[in-house]
């Protein structure tokens, strides 16, 4: 009897085991459905010049009058401004990429920046009214969705205070008509849907969350009863049908789903197509899809059973770095076999324990003094061993590699950089000879001066640009020392005193002062900025010197007795986790990325946007620098280029790192000097104590 | 003969399945995790490290940010565990007594457990700002003001809030435990003249032996747990005198140096192991005389 009653009592504990299991399983098919089926199908992407179009008919650089491409009965119908081409399987080819900020518009309004049809007089002026796709009643439309279905072509319009479907207004379950919005159409057993969200307002009015997906039956010229897709979640987009399949793109990864089934075809990064200024899916009968975002038009070949074999993971942290997909889009284009896939974390303990499992094969840092910090903790792959060939002063420049150098080796690169320096007229500094050994030296000079020497700027961002110089004056990384206890420290804090409290006290005040002697942070992105360099102390208004020193201003580094040249500054750093499953292939990536020819690309295809700087290869900066300066005469040719190539090589530290604790440091202890809490002296005590507990656990 | 045999196994069995739900969670998360630091702790790194022995504990005992939070948590400890045990116990004798209003004292030094932590931290910044409530009370009166969070004074407005967050809780365990003393020994001490020290001492006290016992790993594990309050207050580097383990542990978790934390844990888990040992020593040779009902 005693025996059976413990049999019993198991029970509970079998049926609680068997529920866990159950649930598990549940998980484990529900995860499927979208994403394993990925190996069963995926996308033949037709060879490298079939991948991406561009048409001189309709498509100017650096115009944005492309308007909307919609299906016709041999290919595709792309519309400008000025005119539309048809364009079949085999129309005029130009393996062309065109880049986002060349704004390409698409005829597709779920975005804010879908301007071409807003009501704006001005816009609607500029675009002939014949030459769009429809005409529409521009007083009273706020947006408007277009989606070519079938044989026409189906609009969707938000007025003030209804929701249309072409002409008829829409019932929708409730009045809150702003919570709609359309994603598409589709086709499910032999009828038409349009695909239609509803959101809804999260703890921000910026954080807006999908509630539900609704399907809405076309009757006609008007609408059915909708039906509720149960199991959809996340903000699902440019929805369209081919009639056989329905396709849609969820968080960066392109879908084709019908009754049975819903299939991932890949990453949309991975097949060439920027996720970020992704406009349009559109089918066509045969299959094929062409995929618009704002740099390229992609046509893709679904197929059965050509997987990518090989896919790269890329870590990007924070967030986004949108100047890496750029690199990372052309790779994809150029490797057809490897995909790539791109994590964005938020936090570095995510980070952490992403390189820890393994997940992420390259990393890409905004800050390098996180790469710095991984670095000495011996958990990224010493690039100097695995490519050494490409370390070399052939691909990048000696300075720089010596700048990333962690003890012994090299973990980290920049691809491209920027140069942070002090600005003093040229007339002052070489009375003050040259270089500043130390901030006192600096002062005397600056107060030995005639005119505003000091800039006023906010508190906060006069400190800011201190600390972009390099906190090398003040912290010995590899010793684990700080020294902010110091007259040179005082002074900065004392500077940055003389500032205004917020930007609207800055805004208030500053308009119609001078510009000052001292420029604290000056930032050299491109040969033209070391070109401006002449005129830095013009007044715009008169052309005359807003100083008694002359027009000329010249780039110094931060007073320093450890560092002679300026900082550098990268919009991020890469390197290789050492726990990364496939190490070769990332190398072949970073080396993709410093090879002359990847170079040669960035440079070209951002000819006239220098936001990121200069390339690292030292030649290819050389050229690019006397084209620059070509239409000088050749002593100034020769004295501009020798300028701005010296101040590049005699870059030897990186700047302070955004976001690095002892920048929050020394910004929180400052806050409550600045708010005359503390002494200058009390604040650098805290600074030094607080910094030193920092370097301590370092080391 | 091999009857009896047989129902013995069959219990046995019985006894592993009914821990097994119990033994797979300890093994899970307290085992795994063990067996899971120690090798961190024995290796050069945490991704494709090779085998240091004990170069990690040499190098984390010459780490003077290690050795700060050690002393400082050391320090804290040692003065906010006698403190909440002694004033909590003291709170509790005089709440056993006939006192007017005794419920509403009591609920008073309870509510402090249910207040969340943000609002404890917010109303210490309220306070104990450099231009909070008590430094315009100080200047008011023409005194200086002190900055509570950047001097030695920090430590004594940690263990303030300790306290007050702390001691209403470990009152209700003494009170508890005072109950359990048995009337009939106080009665017969009262009989014989004893008086009310002599009756705390030779009575109350050893009785009381196992609840201070309780109350002082308790206290000793919320001290431990002041980390929440301190950060939230101060961030991940504080003024150096605040500067706890947990926040050692907590960078280097967060600059991914699993080695320094490993280590870091496990000299901890020692201490804690060794000190907690020493008070049930001490429990059972002051209690070994006490006669419980």
């Amino acid at each position: 009897m005693r025996v059976n009653s413990g049999r019993w009592i198991i029970l509970p504990f079998v049926i609680m085991l068997l529920c866990i299991l159950c649930a598990c399983s549940d998980l484990r098919e529900e995860t499927t459905d979208i994403s394993e089926d990925s190996a069963k199908l995926s996308l033949d992407i037709p060879g490298n010049c079939d991948m991406h179009y561009t048409t001189e008919a309709v498509y100017e650089k650096s115009s944005s009058n492309l308007v909307g491409v919609v299906p016709s009965n041999n290919g595709f119908t792309v519309y400008s401004e000025k005119s539309y081409i048809d364009l079949n399987l085999d129309w005029s080819v130009e393996a062309e990429h065109v880049y986002r900020n060349n704004q390409f518009v698409s005829a597709v309004a779920m975005q804010q920046d879908f301007y071409a049809f807003y009501r704006d007089g001005l816009r609607c002026g500029i675009m002939s009214i014949d030459n769009s796709l429809f005409e529409f009643d521009a007083d009273s439309m706020e947006l408007i969705s277009v989606l070519p279905v079938e044989n026409g072509v189906y609009t969707l319009s938000l007025h003030p205070e209804h929701l249309y479907f072409n002409d008829d207004e829409i019932k929708l379950p409730d009045d809150n008509y702003y919570q709609y919005s359309m994603a598409g159409f589709w086709k499910l057993l032999d009828n038409s849907f349009i695909v239609i969200k509803k959101y809804h307002c999260g703890s921000t009015m910026d954080d807006f969350v999908i509630d539900e997906v609704c399907l809405y039956p076309l009757r006609g010229s008007s609408l059915g009863e909708p039906t509720l897709l149960e199991d959809f979640y996340g903000d699902i987009q440019n929805c369209s049908t081919d009639g056989k399949y329905n396709y849609f793109t969820l968080n960066e990864k392109l879908y084709r789903m019908n009754e049975d089934s819903v299939e991932c075809l890949g990453g949309l990064l991975s097949l060439g197509v920027n996720p970020d200024t992704l406009r349009q899916v559109l089918t066509a009968e045969d299959g094929n899809i062409l995929v618009v975002d704002e740099g390229a038009l992609t046509l893709l070949k679904p197929s059965i059973g050509l997987a990518q074999s090989q896919i790269l993971r890329i870590g990007l942290y924070p967030d986004t770095i949108p100047d890496f997909t750029d690199f990372a889009l052309q790779y994809s284009r150029e490797v057809n076999a490897l995909g790539l896939e791109i994590k964005s974390f938020s936090n570095l303990s995510d980070v952490n324990l992403a390189i820890l499992s393994g997940e992420i094969d390259v990393l890409a840092l905004q800050s390098s003094s996180v790469a710095q910090g991984f670095s000495t903790r011996d958990i990224l792959l010493p690039l100097d061993e695995w490519m050494s060939e490409s370390l070399t002063t052939d691909c990048i420049f000696s300075n720089i590699v010596s700048a990333c150098r962690s003890g012994e080796s090299i973990y980290y690169f920049p691809t491209c950089f920027s140069l942070v320096g002090m600005c003093l007229p040229s007339q002052v500094l070489t009375t003050c000879g040259n270089q500043f050994e130390s901030y006192e030296m600096l002062r005397n000079c600056l107060d030995s001066l005639d005119g505003e020497s000091y800039p006023l700027q906010t508190k906060r961002a006069a400190l800011d640009s201190f600390l972009r110089l390099g906190l090398d004056n003040w912290v010995d990384f590899e010793a684990g020392i700080a020294s902010f206890e110091n007259d040179d420290f005082t002074w900065i804090l004392e500077f940055c005193m003389q500032g205004y409290t917020d930007y609207d006290e800055w805004a208030a005040n500053a308009g119609g002062r001078e510009s000052s002697i001292l420029k604290t942070a000056v930032t050299l992105r491109s040969p033209y900025a070391v070109e401006d360099l002449a005129h830095a102390y013009e007044n715009r208004n008169t052309g005359l010197s807003s100083t008694p020193y002359g027009t000329a201003g010249t780039v110094f580094p931060g007073p320093s007795a450890i560092n002679t040249g300026l900082a550098i500054d990268s919009p991020f750093v890469l390197c290789i986790p050492a726990s990364s499953p496939q190490k070769e292939t990332a190398v072949l990536f970073l080396n993709w990325i410093i090879s002359v020819d990847t170079q040669r690309w960035w440079l070209e295809g951002h000819e006239g946007n220098y936001y990121n700087g200069f390339s690292v290869n030292p030649k290819l900066t050389y050229d690019s620098i006397t084209q620059c300066y070509s239409i000088y005469s050749e002593d100034e040719l020769d004295s501009l280029v020798s300028q701005c190539m010296g101040y590049i090589q005699g870059a030897d530290h990186f700047s302070s790192g955004y976001g690095s604790p002892i920048e929050i440091i020394i910004h929180e202890e400052a806050e409550a000097y600045f708010a005359g809490e503390c002494s200058a002296q009390e604040c650098e005590s805290r600074i030094q104590n607080r910094v030193s507990i920092y370097l301590a656990e370092q080391n | 003969m091999k009857q009896p045999i047989k129902l013995k196994n069959q219990n046995h069995h019985h006894g592993i399945l009914f821990l097994a739900p119990s033994l797979l969670g300890v093994l899970v998360f307290y085992l795994a995790p063990l067996v899971v630091i120690g090798y961190y702790a024995l290796m050069s790194r945490p991704v494709g490290g090779s085998f240091v022995g004990l170069q990690n504990f040499k190098a984390i005992l010459q780490n003077r940010a290690f050795m700060l939070a050690a002393k400082n948590t050391a320090i804290l400890c040692a003065c906010a565990v006698p403190l909440a045990v002694s004033l909590s116990m003291g709170m509790a004798i005089l709440l056993d007594r006939e006192i007017p209003g005794k419920s509403s004292i009591r609920t008073a030094l309870l509510s402090p457990i249910m207040v969340p932590v943000a609002s404890v931290v917010l109303i210490f910044q309220v306070l104990f700002h450099q231009n909070g409530v008590i430094n315009a009370f100080l200047t008011g009166y023409g005194l200086n003001p002190i900055d509570f969070f950047h001097s030695p004074w920090s430590r004594v407005m940690i263990l303030l809030l300790y306290l007050w967050k702390n001691l209403g809780y470990n009152m209700i365990l003494f009170v508890a435990g005072l109950s359990s003393v048995p009337k009939d020994l106080l009665d017969m001490a009262e009989l014989e003249g004893a008086s009310g020290y002599r009756k705390f001492v030779s009575i109350k006290l050893p009785y009381l032996g196992p609840t201070i016992l309780f109350v002082t790993v308790l206290s000793f594990i919320s001290a431990m747990k002041i980390f929440r309050e301190v950060f939230l207050l101060t961030g991940a580097y504080p003024y150096e005198s605040l500067y706890l383990l947990q926040h050692f542990m907590n960078n280097t978790f967060q600059s991914m140096d699993y080695q320094k934390l490993s280590v870091a844990a496990i000299l901890m888990a020692l201490a804690v192991s060794v000190l907690i040992g020493c008070l049930f020593y001490a429990e059972k040779r002051i209690g070994k005389d006490v006669e419980y009902t």
